[in-house]
């Protein structure tokens, strides 16, 4: 019993080493691997045709959600399927994670695999070669032994490859003479070299995947951003000083810049400048200047009785409120307004807003209504309580009502905010205008019983015990911050991978070996690297001025 | 994969390693790159006195016989932190009267916005019968104290340099945000939390809960 419970025990430990054999070999072989390869090629192909989940929203599953709803309309039945094998976020699938592993655990067996045979081969070469080689190997050259005999050409062929940086070595034996000449011999491993850079490339990845970080951050001026949603031991807040956008005169961007403090735990600790190209960098992060927002404004609210502020707010104007540039004329043609109005009422589809026309010290309503092709305005004009000057006026046209002039000069696009906390209850909308003068403004509508508040720059206005300032316009940086612990090693894979091409491709490799026989000397190589092989053997012949044995007759030679 | 080795080569012995290969190198490559991510993540990040953050509570301040955390009806976790301008406060210290601790930063828009309601409450139950203690994240002494001046802040303030009491206070409980407060007892127990803004109603249905219970 016990010799067979024994037996059991061999079998079933030769039957794990087996299996570990083969899984060896299947993770060593390459046609495993070049089906990886294939496999993950059709895997980012898709992740090309198919919309992929913005990388912005991935965080919040009710965006996501929202968004894979939106995908329904193209995929019908099949989005809900679709989402969940991973076709809409292929590179985090964990069909596509788990073949890049496999692919980057196959490279590293193959690598181990090959890597103790190369170094045999490259450390202690076989110099010697049996006969049948001469005969059948697949490069070999046969020549004519020249009058110098075997030992005066094994000289000469020494002397020749010696000067070609081959290593030789010759060894006589009997009427034999046989030669051994090696070049670039360590360039075997340039192909590890190339395939430890596949895998640095892939570390590299998982590195930067696990250990990275990225993060957008819209900063206005004079304020301050976090790096982190919440705390973090690497936490760092980023002060912007100075956003600056530069534009052509056609509007097209042409250089951003910020001036930027970093803060970590309560210190300064890195001040300078971020460019598109020149990042700043501190602690392994690095701060890209991806973006350039010129319309905020700063407003803040105080409370009147007690001085303490109750907003303090630097608001991204990113929506454009159509506005009317109004130009206003009386009869003897003199220009009483040119002027954007500034819209607070809004009366169904019109905005518009009450002005007084000065020197007239008549009040209208004086606003655009967009066309039926909602792309042209109309110019609307009311005078309270005066039926007859109400009109329309189209864009650029010219009408005269009420002993003045009207004309729509242009629609203005002014930046805007709607937004909550301004005003104490419900939201308010805040417009950012200039005067002709070119000083900035600030009207903030809703604000104060449904009040329109106009703000000019260190001019506050007082509304029900709140004051209201206009701190001055901000500009916003757009900066992406990055930390990227994967790109030391995607730096030595791209390094790693040069050098291992250039030592595959670009140097001569060669091996060969050389038996001088009695009248016939026959110089031969593997199978690989046959041009370098002619090449070389076409220069030793024209050296030695040898006479080439066609294969025929060596074939002859031989069976005589 | 197609660059085979000299087959003239002195090759062979390739199964006398075959297992320990299989195992052992993988492996250690393993090591290596998890050695190195260990690394990459436990590196010093600057340094940030330990005396401050989060601190054994006193079993004498433990009315509960379980151990602190941020949860209702167990004691909340003790710290000791910096205040901005000088000296130290420690939450347990504040026992004898309810607390609202409160965790925010100058850049975090909601804290602004709830920031006049802190104010407001203070004013009125401030002092004797609450006391309000506000946690800044990570920020300088001097963004602080301007805060504290543009909106008013009476009540004491503490700043956690290095960030320890997110994970020790769960700040942001489910959406990883801020404000996040907590409303404490006078001794010490957690009753209520909000994950975000407080508004004024909020605010006083909290206070009241935790004022009935001192009888002021």
């Amino acid at each position: 019993m016990a010799q067979a419970e024994s037996a059991r025990r061999a079998a079933r430990s030769v039957r794990s080493v087996e299996l570990l054999g083969m899984l060896w070999r299947l993770l060593a072989s390459a046609q495993f691997a070049i089906a990886l390869i294939g496999f993950l090629a059709v895997a980012g192909l898709l992740a090309v045709v198919l919309p992929q989940v913005p990388v912005g929203i991935q965080g919040s599953p009710a965006a996501v959600d929202a968004w894979v709803e939106g995908q329904r309309d193209n995929y019908g039945f099949m989005t809900d399927f679709m989402y969940r094998v991973g076709l809409f976020n292929v590179v985090d699938a964990w069909w596509f994670l788990t073949a890049l592993g496999l692919l980057a655990i196959s490279v590293t067996v193959y690598i181990v695999d090959r890597f103790l045979d190369i170094w045999r081969n490259v450390t202690r070469p076989r110099e010697r070669v049996p006969d049948t080689f001469f005969e059948r190997a697949a490069n070999r050259v046969a020549f004519q032994t020249p009058a110098a005999g075997p030992a005066g050409t094994a000289q000469h062929l020494a002397a020749l490859l010696g000067a070609r940086r081959f290593k030789v070595r010759t060894e006589v034996e009997g009427a034999t003479t046989f030669l051994f000449a090696d070049r670039f011999a360590w360039a075997q491993f340039g192909n590890f070299a190339s395939h430890i850079a596949l895998v640095l490339f892939l570390v590299g990845g998982v590195i930067s995947q696990v250990g990275g970080h990225t993060s957008a951050l819209l900063v206005a001026e004079g304020t301050t951003s976090p790096v982190f949603a919440v705390s973090h031991p690497d936490q760092m807040q980023i002060e912007v000083i100075d956003a600056v956008g530069t534009f052509n005169e056609e509007g097209t961007p042409t250089d951003y810049r910020t001036e930027m403090v970093i803060y970590q735990g309560g210190k300064e600790v890195a001040r300078g400048f971020t460019t598109v190209n020149d990042p700043m960098s501190y602690n392994g992060y690095r701060f890209h200047q991806s973006g350039y927002f010129g319309e905020g404004a700063a407003l803040r609210i105080r409370d009147v009785e007690t001085g303490n502020a109750v907003y303090s707010e630097v608001l991204a104007l990113n929506e454009i409120r159509p506005a009317p540039r109004v130009i206003v004329r009386d009869e003897s043609g003199a220009v009483l307004l040119n002027d954007v109005i500034v819209p607070t009422d809004f009366i169904e589809e019109a905005n518009g807003a009450t002005i007084t026309v000065p020197g007239t010290d008549r009040d209208f309503w004086v606003g655009i209504v967009p066309r039926a092709d909602e792309e042209t305005w109309d110019l609307a004009v009311f005078e309270p309580g005066e039926n007859d000057a109400s009109f329309f006026a189209p864009l650029g046209e010219s009408r005269t009502e009420a002993a003045l002039e009207w004309t729509l000069a242009d629609v203005e696009g002014l930046p805007s905010l709607v937004s909550e906390g301004i005003a104490e209850d419900g939201r308010a909308l805040t417009v950012l205008s200039e005067t002709p003068d070119g000083e900035p403004y600030l009207t903030v509508l809703g604000a104060a019983g449904g009040q329109a508040v106009t703000l000019f720059e260190g001019e506050p206005v007082v509304v029900d015990r709140r004051e209201y300032s206009f701190e001055g316009r901000r500009e916003f940086a757009g900066i992406e911050v990055r930390k990227d612990p994967g790109a030391n090693f995607i730096w030595i894979a791209a390094g790693l991978l040069l050098l291992g091409l250039l030592a595959t491709f670009y140097l001569p490799r060669l091996r060969l070996w050389g038996r001088i026989r009695g009248d016939e000397t026959v110089l031969a190589s593997l199978a690989e690297r046959r041009g370098v092989f002619q090449s070389e053997t076409k220069h030793l012949l024209e050296a030695m001025d040898a006479v080439r044995i066609e294969p025929e007759e060596t074939k002859k030679t031989a069976g005589d | 994969m197609s660059d085979a080795p000299d087959h003239l080569g002195e090759a062979g012995g390739r199964s006398r390693f075959g297992v320990l290969r299989a195992l052992v190198l993988p492996l250690g490559l393993l090591a290596v790159i998890l050695g190195g991510l260990w690394y990459l993540d436990n590196r010093d990040s600057g340094g940030i006195d330990d005396a401050y953050g989060a601190v054994e509570l006193p079993a004498d301040r433990n009315p509960t016989d379980q151990g602190p955390a941020p949860e209702i009806g167990r004691v909340g976790p003790d710290f000791v932190l910096e205040q901005p301008g000088g000296g130290t406060v420690r939450l347990s210290d504040l026992q004898g009267r309810p607390v609202i601790l409160n965790f925010w930063a100058s850049w975090c828009e909601p804290c602004r916005a709830e920031m006049p309601e802190l104010v407001a409450a203070y004013e009125e139950h401030g002092g004797q019968d609450l006391e309000v203690l506000a946690v800044n994240l990570q920020e300088t002494d001097s963004r602080v104290l301007d805060f504290a001046e543009e909106f008013g802040l009476e009540f004491p303030l503490a700043i956690d340099r290095d960030g320890e009491l997110r994970d020790t206070w769960r700040l942001g409980g489910p959406f990883d945000g801020i404000p996040t407060t907590y409303f404490i007892d006078e001794i010490g127990i957690v009753r209520d939390s909000v994950f975000g803004p407080l508004s004024e109603e909020m605010l006083e249905e909290r206070i009241a809960l935790l004022l009935e219970g001192t009888g002021a």
